[in-house]
């Protein structure tokens, strides 16, 4: 058994007929992956425009009311629902889907950058997703009705919950991303390493050529 | 069917072979068949971007290979497991087949890709192209594998 035989026969191996619609199964399953990243994307936005008015009406009350701590509050949070949905757009928009058409040492470069960006993402959620949101709620209810007991044990609950959130992501960041970045970079080595191995066989042979 | 429909079915039937080959030494035998489909949506959605430079049959390889070692690493790190990778029946009607495919099997991800395009009659340049290595360094690597594979399974 030469390896040009064991060529002959792997190309030979049966293979499964395909169907006339496995084309227009890829296209759906296409347009319905497309259709799910619109609506995740979107939902955000959609979040943020059911809660302006609110925080419109917040800071309109404030400013008549004169209480400064309510009007710079509901302005964080005028600002935080601009935010969230810009900066998850900027993120998307600055690492475009990866073109798997490139050659791989390219393609796990991109993938590399698209899985550190989701970690920093994830690893920061607490402080740029939740903790404005808490803050400026609990600013709201203390230019409102000053530090009573309820308002200072929610600042409480959120400062916990923050501290807990971002634990809690950067174990996931750690146990999701950073382990496929880690994988990522073992594989990049491998190539690496394939293209500065030195020529010890001395050969000149064709690629088809037994071993 | 449009006539970018009629492109890619043209496409998929003239690399079905060498995909579902690829996507069974990628995949466990319970998965192989999602990978495969994997692939035709990733084809589909970057048909577009092929600029022509690289041969398609060559294109259509590197965009099914990328798709197939991220599939691997996802399933494995979700499996928790540097365990090897499961033959299970992978269609096998040969001896001498089962024999490559456990070899295949015992490789990471470069190595198998690298020996899988010299199976599938892909040149030197061709395999440098798809992996973005010189010919040299395909070749080196090339030789050694297959030395491995005729000292482990070829010679008395």
């Amino acid at each position: 058994m030469t390896w040009k035989d064991l060529q002959e026969q792997w190309k030979r191996t049966a293979v499964t007929p395909l169907s006339a619609s496995t084309a227009q199964d890829a296209l759906r399953r296409a347009q319905r992956l497309q259709r799910l990243i619109f609506w995740r994307d979107g939902a955000e936005s959609a979040a943020a425009l059911v809660l302006l008015p609110f925080v419109i009406i917040w800071l309109r009350d404030a400013v008549r009311a004169h209480l400064i701590l309510s009007q710079a509050s509901a302005v964080l949070l005028l600002g935080w629902l601009f935010y969230v949905p810009w900066s998850l757009w900027r993120a998307r928009r600055l690492l475009p889907r990866n073109d798997p058409g490139l050659p791989l040492l390219r393609y796990l470069e991109m993938e590399r950058q698209a899985m550190l960006a989701q970690a920093r993402l994830l690893e920061r959620a607490a402080w740029w997703y939740i903790a404005p949101c808490a803050l400026g709620i609990t600013g709201l209810n203390l230019g409102n009705y000053g530090p009573t007991r309820g308002v200072l044990i929610y600042l409480a609950m959120m400062l916990v919950l923050c501290v807990l959130i971002e634990r809690l992501n950067k174990q996931k960041a750690k146990s999701i991303f950073r382990r496929r970045i880690a994988d990522i970079d073992a594989t990049c080595r491998e190539l690496t390493a394939l293209e500065a191995a030195p020529d010890d066989t001395h050969t000149t042979r064709e690629n088809r050529d037994e071993p | 069917m449009p006539t970018s429909d009629a492109r890619f079915q043209r496409l998929l039937d003239d690399n079905q072979g060498r995909l579902e080959r690829l996507a069974r030494q990628y995949a466990d035998p319970a998965d192989w068949q999602d990978l495969l489909q994997e692939i035709h949506v990733q084809l589909w959605l970057s048909l577009d971007s092929f600029d022509g430079r690289a041969q398609l049959s060559t294109w259509v390889y590197r965009v099914a290979l990328n798709t197939a070692i991220s599939h691997r690493r996802k399933r494995r790190l979700l499996s928790g497991g540097e365990a090897p990778d499961d033959l299970g029946d992978s269609g096998a009607t040969h001896d001498s087949m089962d024999v490559l495919r456990e070899f295949l099997a015992s490789l990471g991800s470069i190595d198998r890709a690298l020996l899988l395009m010299d199976l599938e009659d892909m040149t030197r340049e061709q395999i440098a192209e798809v992996l973005g290595l010189s010919n040299g360094a395909v070749a080196v690597r090339m030789t050694r594998l297959k030395q491995q594979f005729s000292q482990r399974y070829l010679e008395p």
